[in-house]
This record gives structure tokens, sequence and C-alpha cells, in this order.
């Protein structure tokens, strides 16, 4: 399996005695092809367990791997090149650099990578965002996009570094009907094309329906849909 | 393709306008920096300046302690020019009594090597006085500020006074000391004054601060008013072109021994050679070196002492004016013998007597006690007598050895051989109408006086050379003579000669003074400063540059948390912290390094303003004139440097909490860590804030007993500087309490609390916020206690002034002028200035007739001279904060024993043990203090700012011999009128500094109102000596005008501070309100009017003011404890109204800065959230 997540947990301290519990044992697993959808209430734990997943936040308890990786135990500094490597991320808002290009915002994440030739990976972001569309809005500005296609941007930076686990935390929730229905389908579309391991957390009813596996998150609870 | 730099590059052009403000305050902090080190380049560039132009081409110089003659100039290496450097006085023509007149001057005595350039017209090499053209007054050349002072121009008639030479020390008890007898006036018409740029003007040896008043004669001129002989002499040469080595090489080749003071005479009567000096009294060291010399040739030397008593007597059977002779009685032909017959040896107290034809004294049995009345050999005016039993050990008879006037030493008008017992040149011990009465003329003769007609001053007494020694002995030395016998068949001529070469071999030039002082380089090393200006306006300046550095930070944060969710994406798509901190440290620090680059150019600018601040305050006019800005290269490059080093430090910091964040929590816009992870004040700043408090504390008492100033002032700043870290810590734990208390109740009380909460809401910002401020308040607090006036018990007997309310300068006087012959002298000088008739130079002559103004005068004297204390002065470097060069040699005065028993002055600090010492410190003065160093008191300003030095500490410089004395401070005083100089015992001053003689100095003290007139009658009087009186309150407050002018730029550094933090106030304030614009639009929409809102900002922005100015204002206080105990009062009304001013200021600023935001419309501001 490429992701498994095994009985994760995670608590905050409060000033009371009893921390506050947000995840309680999730576990999933998920192999490169598979798109899974998170929903659940406001506070749930949904967007806890996507920055667990992302290392963004470290477990209470539990353990997660990614490739066989687990990635808690690693460094700070290789934790960071683990999930530039490995892992990308699509905000529900989409956070371009306003002082840099299009063209220059997929790139972002590729000017810390150790991995890759930059001629490559600039030839591989042009192509990515080719697919989302935006092939000829290379040099704009994220100020001279309208909402969809800034989201299409970052979902060509979340892939520019062929990422196995994507992860898209409410990608379409700032997003009208036309502009969410065209995104979704097109992050679907290009999750299936890199083989990645792809988790939404998501309010939309409608966007889950395009996951072919769906999970409810109750109270912190991670259950199928 | 985008790589890093070009990301860097992008964001510093995208947030280009809060990268401007981190810009600017990097460049204040640049500037400041710089320009604090470009006050030091400043001030070493101007005294450098200073030290060139007032040498001129001169490198070394030679100063002897006595004239020597000028041709010993000829042929040295290089150029050496002979100049006779005498202090003097010079008046315009006109009536005495009212002509301009100015003392204090340089009176410099020039040959053609030294002429001023460009006067034509002056024979310098010649005395026109002495000129066939006679009648015709010598030419003078004036400085261009003496002309002006005087008013005089070229051709006018102006009347110099020099100060004489003598051929005996002046406090020996035969010196005459009156005015006109220690003083030469003359005549001059001025034929030229120097024009404004002439170098002459500004020729000075001294670094000292007083603009020079320099005078030039002719070589020759000078020399005979001040020796009456026609060679011309020197006191100084002159040397430029050639090395110190060999300058002073080539003079000891040329030096002989009369010019270490010797002279030669060979007694033909006798057949013997006299060694005598030209001051009468041998110094013990010469005695030495002239009989080692004579024994390395194998002839027999025998020192000699003569003096003349005031009586011998047996009973009612005297001898009036005996002349003693103390020697070897034992000696061989030609020396001797003057054994009576049958006596073996003269023991000590014995005395051998004359048998003369006449004498009272003859007849009487061995053993007889006798009783001898002398004078005092070590006096200032009037003599004192002394008494010393004598054994009688029997007679000689007149012929052979005891036949002999040439025993004692030639004394002008006393020994020559027309000289006359009742026309004596005599000295006020020996006055003329008390001859004439115990010594009647007749006729008949009296025997004394006919003995003197027919023997001179042949010894009619003698005593063996130890008695002798202890009874006519002085600081100068006892030996009049040392008499040599020749070799058996040797000529006198021959064994002079031989004499003269094997002295010279022996006597030591550097002893005598008789070396070159490289004093290019030592004024060029005193150029550096007494303080180091460039560290003192850093130090100072430090509190400015942190204010900026915290506001760099805090702008920098500011920056950093409106991009905090582009923080939070890096992190999030893969970059490491690491790598986010050095991105961002790199925008920040290439900002920085545009600032700081700007900032070496605002700093010059800085820098001029610093220097045009402080010169316009300070009070000496004449340090406008050559205190020019300057600037050294490794001035930019530190100010740079230190800058980059500092504002990284700053970006760090911010840079630091930042990335602490978690992603999640910086994508939301989140920019500090979340409050439930932090459990009320962390332990580190409880820790911070009481060990902080503690060592603060323990810092500034401990202050009090260091003794190193710099590490004193390191104890002020580190102490004051933990107290407000304390005080500050103390803030932040506070406000991290407040956040448990619960906001309730109505009206205005709850809008404060809620403030009150919101001032808490960010501790970090709001902390950087009052540290600003309250590191200005400290500074201006700290430096306006500081500040100093004369204050009410100035003018009492323990206040500063001592009870003094004149002090007087002059050259020397010889005798106070309050009683007897000193005040009969200033009577006489008096009737004479009044009068116009000169002071008969010949006894019988007219005396100058007393004038209405002249009894008037003493009448201002009797009624105001209620007391006078004559100081000894030995002239040195200023040590005031006046002078800004370093003060290697300090002046040093001399306080009678009088002075010491009236005590009096306010102490600082003493080393004061005994019971009877802290009742009276000035008893310290009267003993060596420890390790035999000479204790003095100097006023505590001047300890530590000037000679670095505290009290117990020790400092060394040369004495009269060449040899160096150790001082050590025994005390300081507080607000005296004695910055310039240290102060020691007479007794204490003469073991340091045995040559001099006279009095320079006067404390005076006159009844209110009676200052002024006694001040004039004193001028007027000794106008010839210099006189000048100055109010010790001027004196005071003219030194306190230059601290004052110290502390008042200090305090433009805190204002500027204090500017910083109110700005800094403003931006957060700022801040706050935009990032809660829509909590406080919510706030509107349930019901708060606008100024319910502006009261929630204020109390917030009032809140910070309090906490930074209370804390700054109260670590100030703290830190200034010690300063105050010792009797300093802090200005409070002036400090309470400039801290009121900055709460309004402070107040006014945030209110502006914030009344736009609170009336932005609700909908949208709601939205907005």
């Amino acid at each position: 399996m490429s992701l498994v997540v095994d009985n994760v947990s995670k608590e905050y301290p409060t000033r009371g005695t009893e921390p506050l519990s947000v995840l309680r044992n999730a576990c999933l697993t998920a192999d490169r092809g598979d798109a899974v959808a998170v929903m659940g209430p406001s506070g749930s734990g949904k967007s806890t367990l996507l920055h667990i997943l992302g290392t963004l936040d470290r477990p209470t308890s539990g353990k997660v791997a990614l490739d066989g990786t687990d990635p808690f135990g690693l460094p700070e500094a290789q934790l960071a090149q683990f999930r530039n490597a490995r892992i990308g991320f699509v905000f529900q808002e989409h956070h371009l650099l306003p002082q840099c290009s299009v063209l220059e915002n997929v790139l972002i994440p590729t000017l810390v990578s150790k991995t890759t030739n930059p001629a490559e990976t600039e030839a591989y972001a042009r192509q990515l965002l080719d697919r989302v569309g935006l092939a000829g809005r290379l040099d704009h500005r994220p100020a001279e996009l309208s909402g969809g296609e800034r989201q299409r941007v970052a979902v060509a930076r979340a892939l520019v570094l062929k990422p196995t686990l994507l992860l898209a935390d409410e990608p379409t929730g700032n997003l009208d009907r036309t502009n969410a229905q065209s995104v979704g389908a097109m992050l679907l579309e290009l999750h299936k094309q890199e083989r990645t391991v792809l988790v939404v957390v998501t309010h939309s009813a409608d966007l889950a329906k395009l996951f072919p596996r769906r999970f409810e998150m109750n109270d912190g609870t991670l259950q199928p849909a | 393709m985008l790589m890093l730099p070009k990301l860097v590059l992008r964001n510093l052009a995208y947030h280009a306008r809060g990268n401007l403000a981190v810009m600017l305050g990097v460049a204040v902090g640049s500037a400041v920096f710089t320009g604090a080190l470009l006050v030091g380049d400043s001030l070493r560039g101007s005294l450098r300046g200073r030290v060139e132009r007032q040498l001129g081409d001169v490198d070394s110089v030679a100063f002897f302690p006595r004239p020597i003659r000028a041709e010993i100039a000829d042929k040295m290496p290089g150029m050496v020019a002979p100049v006779l450097l005498l202090p003097g006085s010079v008046q315009a023509s006109g009536d005495p009594a009212t002509a301009p007149y100015l003392g204090k001057i340089t009176v410099l005595g020039v040959n053609d090597t030294f002429a001023p350039a460009g006067v034509s017209g002056v024979d310098w090499n010649g005395d026109r006085r002495r000129s066939k053209t006679a009648n015709v007054f010598p030419p003078i050349v004036l400085s261009r500020r003496v002309a002006e002072k005087l008013g005089a121009k070229s051709g006018d008639r102006v009347t110099l006074s020099v100060e004489q030479f003598s051929d005996m020390p002046r406090s020996s008890s035969l010196a005459k000391r009156a005015t006109n007898d220690t003083t030469g006036t003359e005549q001059f018409v001025v034929e030229a004054v120097l024009s404004a740029d002439a170098r002459e003007n500004d020729f000075n040896l001294t670094p000292n601060p007083a603009a020079p008043m320099n005078v030039f004669v002719p070589i020759r001129t000078l020399s005979r008013m001040a020796t009456r002989g026609d060679a011309p002499v020197a006191t100084v040469l002159l040397a430029s072109g050639a090395s110190n080595d060999d300058l002073n090489t080539a003079l000891r080749g040329r030096l002989h021994a009369e010019d270490f003071g010797l002279k030669f005479r060979e007694i033909d009567t006798r057949k013997y050679l006299s060694v005598e000096s030209t001051e009468l009294i041998l110094p013990p060291a010469t005695v030495k070196d002239i009989e080692t010399a004579a024994s390395d040739l194998g002839v027999s030397a025998e020192p000699t002492v003569v003096y003349v008593a005031d009586t011998l007597n047996f009973g009612k059977k005297e001898i009036p004016y005996p002349i003693v002779a103390g020697l070897n009685a034992n000696a061989a032909e030609p020396l001797g013998p003057f054994l009576p017959k049958g006596a073996a040896v003269l023991a000590d107290d014995e005395v051998i007597l004359l048998d003369w034809q006449g004498s009272e004294l003859k007849g009487l049995a061995t053993g007889s006690k006798l009783r001898i009345a002398y004078f005092d050999p070590e006096v200032e005016g009037e003599g004192k007598l002394k008494e010393a039993e004598l054994t009688l050990r029997g007679y000689v008879p007149l012929g052979g050895a005891t036949r002999d006037k040439n025993l004692t030493p030639e004394i002008r008008g006393v020994t020559s051989d027309d000289a006359d017992l009742y026309d004596w040149d005599r000295p006020p011990v020996l006055p003329g109408e008390k001859i004439r009465t115990r010594v009647p003329k007749g006729p008949p003769p009296h025997p004394r006086g006919d003995f003197y007609s027919r023997n001179k001053s042949t010894p009619m007494a003698y005593v063996n050379l130890p008695t002798a020694r202890k009874l006519f002995g002085s600081r100068y030395g006892s030996d009049t003579s040392v008499r040599v016998a020749p070799s058996k068949g040797e000529t006198l001529e021959k064994l002079n000669e031989r004499m003269q070469a094997a002295i010279l071999k022996r006597l030591d030039p550097k002893a005598s003074g008789l070396v070159f002082d490289p004093i290019r380089s030592r004024l060029l090393t005193a150029s550096r400063g007494g303080t180091d200006f460039g560290g003192l306006f850093l130090g100072f300046s430090m509190f400015l540059i942190v204010a900026a550095l915290m506001l760099v930070g805090l702008l920098f944060r500011l920056s950093l948390d409106r991009r905090a969710k582009e923080v939070g994406l890096l992190l999030a798509i893969g970059f490491a912290v690491k790598q986010v901190r050095r991105l961002l440290l790199a925008e920040g620090l290439l900002v920085a390094c545009v600032g700081a680059a700007i900032g070496l150019a605002a700093g010059v600018a800085y820098n001029r303003l610093l220097l045009a601040v402080l010169l316009d305050l300070w009070p000496d006019e004449g340090v406008k004139a050559y205190f020019k800005p300057h600037a050294s290269p490794a001035s930019f490059a530190i100010g740079f440097g230190a800058t980059m080093f500092m504002a990284f430090g700053a970006l760090w910091f911010s840079v630091r909490g930042l990335v602490k964040v978690t992603p999640p929590a910086l994508l939301r816009g989140e920019t500090a860590i979340a409050r439930h992870a932090i459990k009320g004040p962390s332990r580190v700043t409880k820790v911070l804030a009481i060990s902080s408090l503690v060592v603060g504390i323990g810092l500034i008492a401990a202050g009090g007993t260091v003794s190193n100033p710099d590490f004193r002032a390191m104890t002020f700043f580190g102490g004051g500087g933990l107290l407000l870290t304390a005080a500050l810590a103390s803030a932040a734990i506070w406000m991290r309490r407040t956040r448990h208390a619960i906001v309730n109740g109505r009206g205005a009380s709850a809008l404060a609390q809620l403030g009150a909460r919101n001032a808490a809401r960010n501790p970090t910002r709001s902390l950087f916020t009052a540290a600003l401020l309250a590191m200005a308040a400290f500074l201006l607090v700290a430096v306006e206690s500081f500040r100093r006036q004369p204050d009410q018990e100035f003018a009492e007997k323990t206040g500063g002034s001592g009870g003094f309310n004149l002090i007087a300068e002059t050259e020397p006087l010889y005798q106070s002028f309050d009683t007897g012959l000193g005040r009969a002298d200033l009577e006489r000088q008096l009737r004479s200035a009044y009068s116009g008739v000169p002071i008969p130079k010949i006894p019988g002559d007219p005396e100058p007739p007393a004038t209405p103004q002249s009894r008037a005068a003493n009448t201002e004297l009797d009624v105001g001279l209620e007391e006078v204390f004559p100081l000894r002065l030995r002239g040195g470097d200023d040590a005031s904060c006046m002078n800004l060069f370093q003060a290697a040699r300090p002046r040093v005065l001399g306080v009678p024993d009088s002075l010491v028993a009236r005590g009096g002055f306010k102490f600082y600090m003493t080393e004061a043990k005994t019971a009877e010492e802290n009742a009276n410190p000035w008893l310290l003065l009267t003993k060596p203090a420890a390790n035999n160093a000479v204790p003095v008191f100097c006023e505590n300003n001047t300890a530590q700012w000037m000679l670095k030095k505290a009290v117990g500490d020790e400092f060394m410089m040369p004495g009269d011999d060449g040899e160096m004395v150790t001082f050590r401070i025994v005390g300081t005083i507080v607000d005296s009128p004695f910055q310039s100089e240290v102060i020691t015992g007479e007794a204490e001053f003469a073991r340091a500094f045995p040559k001099q003689s006279g009095y320079r100095a006067f404390l005076i003290h006159t009844p209110p109102g009676k200052e002024q007139g006694v001040a004039r009658a004193l001028e007027v009087g000794f106008r010839a000596n210099g006189f000048a009186v100055t109010p010790a309150r001027d004196r005071v407050a003219s030194f306190q005008a230059v601290i004052g002018a110290y502390l008042s730029t200090f305090q433009l550094l805190g204002g500027f501070g204090l500017m910083l933090g109110v700005l800094g106030l403003a931006v957060v304030v700022l801040r706050g309100v935009w990032e809660r614009l829509g909590e406080l639009a919510l706030l509107r929409a349930v019901g708060y009017r606008t100024r319910a809102l502006q009261l929630l900002v204020l109390v917030e922005n009032g809140l910070l003011l309090l906490v930074g100015l209370g804390s700054g204002v109260l670590a100030a206080l703290a830190s200034v404890a010690p300063h105050v105990a010792s009797g300093a009062a802090i200005p409070w009304l002036r400090l309470a109204i400039l801290l009121g001013l900055v709460l309004v200021v402070g107040f006014s600023v945030a209110s502006a800065a914030t009344a736009g935001i609170l009336r932005v419309p609700v909908i949208p501001a709601l939205r907005r959230e």
C-alpha cells in the first residue's frame, strides 16, 4: 500500500485536565490511483487528518506510512524534503504568491527540490498548465486570474513534483458551482493520469460523489460512508 | 527560470512598502551608529588639525628650567630656533588703571629663525632700545586675538610685563619678592598685527583649550627684560627636520657647565676654584656630581654652606647679621683649615668664631652656649625667624683661610666690591631701616658695619657642614659652593678647564631638563582626546540604535505577519523551516544592506547635526573655530558592519517566531503559536524578571565601589539595562496574566479593561513598543539627573565653592597680598597705577603718591578681603572638561596648611579613615599617601572623565627633576572651581615640585557685593603679573555649561529615541486596529459608539505608553540613585514636563493614526472579516 494510516489520533492540551481529542484511531489505506473523499461537519477533525497526512501536523498516537516510510520519524529537514517530493497540497484558498507569475507559482515547490532537473520540471509545469487549460496565461499574475483559474494553478503546483499523495482541503469551497465541478473533474482527471493517491476533504456532496471511496468523519472518528 | 534569488527579488519588489519601512529603520540605526563614530573621528581629526596648526613645523622642543644662551641653537641638526618663551601681560596705552589689559599672554622672544612670517621692518636679532637710536621703543608684533582684545593697531604703544629670572630661588629667605622686583615692565611700539590667517596666531606648545594669546618681540630685548643682561637667552629650542635622538646628541655636545646653572670662580687670593650655582644654591645631586668630578681628577673638593643669619648672641652681646659658613674645618690648605689652635675637630652644633676687632662676642670661654637666630631658609612673604643653640669651640684669627670673603657666593648688590651694607639691594628679611637701627652708620660706625666695609661678606662664624645643612637647608638644597683645590703646580685656569670638562661628563642633561621632547608625537597622542567621543556618543547612542533595531524587528515582523499565508504555503509544499528562514532573512538582509548604506550617508549628516548642537551649546567660542566634521573609512566600515550584524539579529528574531507557527495556522493567517499551548507567563520570563532585578540592583550598588570609570559607566548602563529588562519582563508577566481576568462591568471602566486586554493581545509586539519608549525615557531621565547647576549650598563653606566667591590666577606672586609686605606691595602698585608715577628703581627716590582712587581701592580691599589663601600652582594640562585634549600632565595646586586646617568644600568620596580625617578630609593631603605617593584631591568629573581614575587610583607624571612622581587620588570633590587641576598640600607639592616657587592662584572670600571692587583693585594692582580674577560661580558655571552641552546632546539622542518609540507605537496600534477592523466593526454593530472605540484604542495605547515610560523612568531613577545619594538633585519639574509632553504626543499620534480607521463603514469592515 502506498498510504497506510494506522490508528492515528490527535489530542490538544487544554486549560482543563482533559485534553481535547480531535481525531480518534483513524485508519485508512490507499494505493496509487486510489481517490478518497472525506466528508463531515465542521470541527469533526477532517482537516486535522489531512494535515497529519500532509505531515504539517503530528499525530498524538498511531502511525502514518507513505511508500513505506514513516515521515514523522524523519528529522525536520528531511521531513520537509519528503513533503516536497511525495506530497502535493491543494487548499481551499489557492495561496498563490501574488508577486509571481502563473508558471512561477507552479514552479515554487521545485525551488527546494533536490532531485529534479530544472529544465525538465519547467517543461512539465508548462505541460500541466496546458492540461489545466492555462497554457496561454503562463505570464499572468494571480490577480489577473479568476477564482477557478487560480485553483487550477494551485492544482498544477501540487502536481509539479509528481507526488505520491495529493491532498486537497475543500478545493472547491471557494468556487461557484460551475467552477467547482470543473476543478473537481480536473483534479480527478489529473490524479488518474499521474496515478497519485488522492485524498480530498470536502463538504461538497457533489464533489464527493465523483470519488470511488468515501469516508465520513464524525467527532474525530473516520468511517466509510 | 525561477530560482531562489529571483524569488527573493520578486518578494522584495512586491513588498516594497513594508521593506521601505524596514530599510528606513535600518538606515536610522546605521546613521546613528556611524554618526556616533564620526563624532569621535571629528574630535580626533579636529584636535589633530589643531595640533598641526599650533605647532607649525615644530617637531621637537626642549623646555629649559632656566634660560640658557641662545647661541646654543646654532648649527644644530635640522632647523632649531631659540625662543625665550615667557608668560606675561600687556596693556594698551592710556591710563594704567583703565586702559585695556590682558593677562596670561605668551611672550615669544624670537630671532629671525622663528620670526613671524610676513612682518617686515623688525630687526629680530637686535635690541632697538640698546641701539644708537636711544629712547625708541622696541618693536612688538601682536597676534590678531591680542590686538583685538586690546584694541591696538600698528603704531600704538603697549606696556609689556614679564616675570624676571632671579639669581636665587624666590622662595629662599634672601630673595626679593615684591612685584617690581620680580617683573620687568617696558613700553613697546606695535610694529604689526598678524593677519587673521597667520599660523603664528595659534602657535602653542601645550594641549590646552584656551586660544593662545601670543606676542612676538626680539629675543635680545626680551632677554634684557627678563635677565637684565645683554646676551640673548632662550628657555625653549624649537626644532624641525631632525630626529629627537639626533637633537639630544647634538645638544649634549653643545652644553657647557654654565648651561646647567653652574658658574666657576677662580679665587686667586686663596688659590682654589669655587663652583657655584647661578641660582645661589646648588642642588644636592649637583654637589655630588661636582665632588665625583673632583675625585675623578684626583683633587680635593669641599662643599660649603654660607648663610646670613639675623643674630648671633651670647646673652645681650650680639653680632647682627653675621655671615655663617658651614664647611669642613679640618680641610687642608688652600680649602682650610678653620680650626682653633689645639682643636682637632669641629663637632655638630659647635661654632668657631672669627676673632675680629670690635666683635661683641670676643673673649668668651670655650663651651659657651651661643644662640643663633636666622631666617627660615624656605619662606614666601615675610621672613620667619628660627633659633638654635651653638656651643663655642673657640676662636680663629682673621687670616689665611678665614680671610676669605669669597667663601660667600656672588650675590648681586651684596657681595660685590662696591656694595654698601646700608644700600644693600636687600631682601625683605633685611629691611634697610632695621639694618640702620641695629648697625648705625655712625660716626662712629658700628663695628659690624666697619667689618663689612673692610672685609665685605667674609664669614665670622663657622659650623661643620652637617650643622649648616641642618639649619640652613631647604627644598632647593643648602650648599652654596664646592671649593676645589688644584693639583700641585696646577694653575686655577687649568683646574677650571679640567673641572668643567669632568663635571660635564657627570651631569645628566635629562635630570636638568636639558633634553628635547618629541612634542609633535606627544600632542598628537593627546589629540586622541581626553574622552573617547566616539565611545561616549556610541554609548549614549546605543539606546537609540537598539530602539531603531527594535523598530526594524517590529516592522519586519509586521511585514512578515502579512505574509503568514505565504510562509505557510512554502512550508506546506516542502520548504524546510531553515530554507524559509534563509529566504526571509536574505530578503531582510538585502533590505538592511541598502538601509545601512543609506545610513552611512545619513550618518555624515547626523554627525554634523550632533556637532552643531554640541558646539552651539559649548561655552568656549574658541572650540568652534577648529572643531570640524571629519570621517574615517574605518568608521564607515565599522558602522556598516555593526549595523548589518545587529540588523541580522533583529531580523532573525522576527523570523524565528513566525516559522515556529505551524503551517496550517499560518495558512489560516495566524502568526502566533496557539494560545492553548501557553500556560500563562513562562518560567523563563519570571526567572528573567527576578534575576535581572537582582543583578541590576547589585551592579548599580557595586558601581559606586568600582574604581575604573569605564567599568563604572558600564555598571550604570548595565544595571540600568537589567532593571529595564526586569520591568519589561514584569510587564510581560502581567500581560499574560490579564487573559485570566474577566472583562465585566459597564461604561468607561469596562472599556478600559477591554482596552488593556487588547494591549496584552500580542504581548511581544506590545512589549517591543513599550521597550522602545522605555529606553528613550531611561536615557532622558538618567541624563537629566546628571545636569547640575551651582546649588544654594554652593556659596557655603561646605558647598562647591568652599565658601570662596573669587578665584584668581596670576604669574607668580611671592607673598600673599592680604597682610604685611604683600599688602604693602599691593598698595604701592595701586598708588603707582592710579598716580601714573612709577615705582622708584633706586631706594630713596620719590614714591608714587596716594590718590583718591588708590585710597578707594584700599578701602575696597580693607572691607572686601575677608579671607585669602595663596596657592602654589604647577602649570600643566588643563584637566577640565573644557579641554578636549587628553590631559596627561594635569596642573597641580598646592594648598597651604591654613587652608587644610580650615577645611570646607563638598566631597564626593575620600579615603578618610580616622574620625579626624572624616571631619576634615583635607588632612589627607598633609602626608604622603600609600607607596609614598603624593596625595591629591580632584574634581569627581575630572577624575572620572579626564584622568579615568577614581579614589584610590594612582597616576604618574614627571616631577621637577624629570623623574616620574606617583600621585594618588585620596578624595574627589564636586561642584568645585578646581576642575582643571589636582590639589595637594603645600609640603607634598614641594616634595614633587621643589623648584616651583611663588603663588599663582588665590582663593578669596569677600562679603556679598564686594566681589567686583576687590577684583578690580587686585587686577589693577597686579597688572604686571597678569592677575585675573574670576567669580567662583562663573567658573563652575562654565564647567557645568560644558557638561550641560554634553547632556543636552545626549538628550537629543533620547528625543530621537522617543520619536522612534512613538512611531513604533503608532505603527503597532494602527496595525492592531487594522487587524481587528472586523471586530471593531462588530462592536459598532452591537451599539458601541465611535467615541467608545476610540477610548478602547486610547487605553491600549496609553497602557503601552505608561508601561514604557514607567519602566524607563523607574529603571533610570534606580540607576542614578547612587549619584543622587552623593548629593545630586533630580530636576523633577523639568522631568515631569518632559514626560508629560511625551505622553501627550504619544496619545495624539496614536489617536490621529487610528481616527480614520475607526470611521470605516461597518458593513465593508464586517465583510472584510
